[in-house]
């Protein structure tokens, strides 16, 4: 049974972005409750990973604010917004470990950075996320020599090994096939189910994201579409909802709809 | 019509160049405040220092023997039509340490090294490395980009110490060994003409300046390449053609400085 928190972990309040003279965000609000795994969904190119790069402060909305864990991500020191960074973690779509460096090295790297370990407690603690990941025997080789499943892991492994409260994951199943695939969802639910950690995920492999996820959140055209339960996505007569969901390709998703289960508030623009 | 559509091109084109010139100060100052803050990686550092003088060193010893002997042969016909041939080692000496050390030093740092240091940061950007160490809290600025810096400002100097001493010595085999110049005169002329402060000093000197200048714009069109391969591909260009220039025109001006004129 998980232990949901009474107020949202991150809120974006009426944020705006426009990136390259295109609109990604006009005036988006959504709030994703903490303790659960949120995925995600859209069409390509709708904003999904600005989304999580606004989450981590890489990006600045023009206007309105995005808040993680009640704190306001825009308008922070340096410092502050990396004692903030501490706490996320995040699961590249490329995976995005360091080419020069070992697995070991590659996990050790944030640990090395920001826990006061001495060199037997590091090891341990690499040797223990590698050990979760399964990946235990390849510490000593280099990502070029891993496959992209085995890459996934090593990030995965590297990316919780400061326990973040919150972890993304951008299309973590990305170019994977099946048994990596079903691998991949195991070690993200069992990672999320050690504690109460948040994850969204970002991922266009909606049916198996679907079978971990708590919650779905929908963006197009520049807003929120959907945001609510599995069951309430699963229950939707939205047009984009069902394209997503219900693999249907009978609706048109021209329609721009509005809707928040969640809150009851269903607005057609 | 046509005028005013170039005019307004050109101006285009002025405000891109200023915004670039603005925003690789800014990256400078940033990287450099970030960093002197903070515990400079010395093991970093040094690491760097080795890989960019192992990439570098091959060509430097080949470029520099090579120039040695053409300016021994070159100036060795010419001052043999004044009678003046035991003159050669200063002309190679003053050539070599104030001008062809430093200059063409640089050049082929940007080539090798400069070239490589650009693809590389912006490989990271295109593999998303730099993201992803910015998400774990880690200042790329401090972790990646300073200890290059630093590393490419020492390795610049030391390489043209490295291509004035093989120069010296292609230039010392041409005029001696082939040419048949006496090897007292030439060693003798050599170092009554040249002085440490003014010569030697002076074309270090100059290596430094290209050496900031080189890294620095090598680190910047790294960081700031769009993360495509396109984008590396372009990235890398500028920093070969942009540095060429640079170091030329600096070579001019720091020439015309030291010249007193």
């Amino acid at each position: 049974m998980r232990s949901w928190s009474l107020n949202p972990l991150i809120e974006f309040d009426n944020v705006s972005l426009n990136l390259d003279g295109r609109v990604i965000f006009d005036r988006l609000s959504v709030a994703i409750r903490g303790g659960g795994i949120t995925l995600l969904m859209g069409p390509s190119g709708i904003g999904k990973t600005t989304f999580l790069r606004l989450l981590t402060g890489q990006l600045l909305p023009d206007q309105g604010t995005v808040r993680v864990g009640g704190q306001s991500v825009s308008g922070q020191t340096l410092q502050a917004l990396y004692a903030m960074r501490k706490k996320i973690g995040m699961l590249f779509q490329s995976s995005a470990l360091f080419s020069g460096l070992t697995v070991a090295e590659n996990v050790a790297m944030p640990a090395r950075e920001h826990l006061a370990l001495d060199q037997t407690a590091l090891t341990a603690q690499v040797l223990l996320e590698l050990e979760r990941v399964g990946l235990a025997d390849v510490m000593d080789l280099y990502p070029r020599q891993l496959s992209g499943g085995m890459s996934k892991r090593v990030a995965l492994a590297r990316a919780m090994i400061l326990n973040p409260m919150l972890m993304l994951y951008d299309e973590p199943l990305s170019a994977q096939d099946p048994v990596t695939c079903r691998a991949l969802l195991k070690l993200i639910k069992m990672m999320n189910a050690e504690t109460d950690r948040t994850a969204i995920v970002v991922s266009h492999q909606i049916q198996s994201i679907l079978s971990i996820s708590d919650d779905v959140v929908m963006l197009d055209q520049g807003g929120l579409v959907f945001s609510g339960t599995v069951a309430q996505a699963r229950a939707s007569t939205l047009p984009q909802v069902m394209q997503f969901i219900q693999n249907s390709i009978d609706q048109s998703i021209d329609t721009a709809h509005v809707h928040t289960e969640g809150d009851g508030m269903d607005t057609t623009t | 019509m046509n005028a005013v559509t170039a005019i307004v091109a050109f101006g285009q084109w002025g405000i891109i160049v200023m915004c670039g010139c603005g925003q690789s100060v800014l990256f400078l100052e940033k990287f450099i405040r970030r960093s002197i803050l903070n515990r400079c990686r010395w093991r970093d550092v040094f690491a760097q220092v080795y890989l960019l003088g192992t990439h570098s060193l091959p060509v430097i010893l080949v470029a520099g023997g090579f120039i040695g002997m053409v300016v021994a042969l070159q100036g060795f016909h010419t001052l043999q039509k004044f009678g003046a041939e035991a003159q050669l080692s200063q002309l190679l000496a003053l050539s070599v340490f104030r001008e062809l050390g430093p200059v063409m030093t640089a050049l082929l740092y940007v080539g090798r090294a400069g070239s490589a240091l650009t693809a590389e940061i912006g490989l990271m950007q295109v593999t998303e490395q730099i993201p992803a160490m910015e998400v774990m809290a880690i200042d790329p600025l401090r972790r990646v980009i300073f200890p290059r810096y630093l590393s490419g400002v020492i390795s610049v100097p030391i390489l043209t110490l490295i291509f004035d001493a093989v120069a010296l010595w292609g230039g010392y085999y041409i005029a001696v060994i082939w040419l048949g110049l006496d090897v007292g005169t030439f060693w003798s002329n050599m170092k009554a003409s040249v002085l440490f402060n003014t010569d030697v000093l002076n074309g270090l000197y100059k290596s430094f300046i290209f050496g900031l200048v080189v890294n620095w714009l090598a680190l910047y069109h790294g960081y700031t390449a769009i993360p495509t391969a396109a984008g590396v591909g372009l990235a890398t260009t500028r920093t070969v053609v942009i540095s060429s220039l640079l170091i030329l025109m600096l070579d001019f001006m720091m020439t015309a400085f030291m010249l007193g004129v």
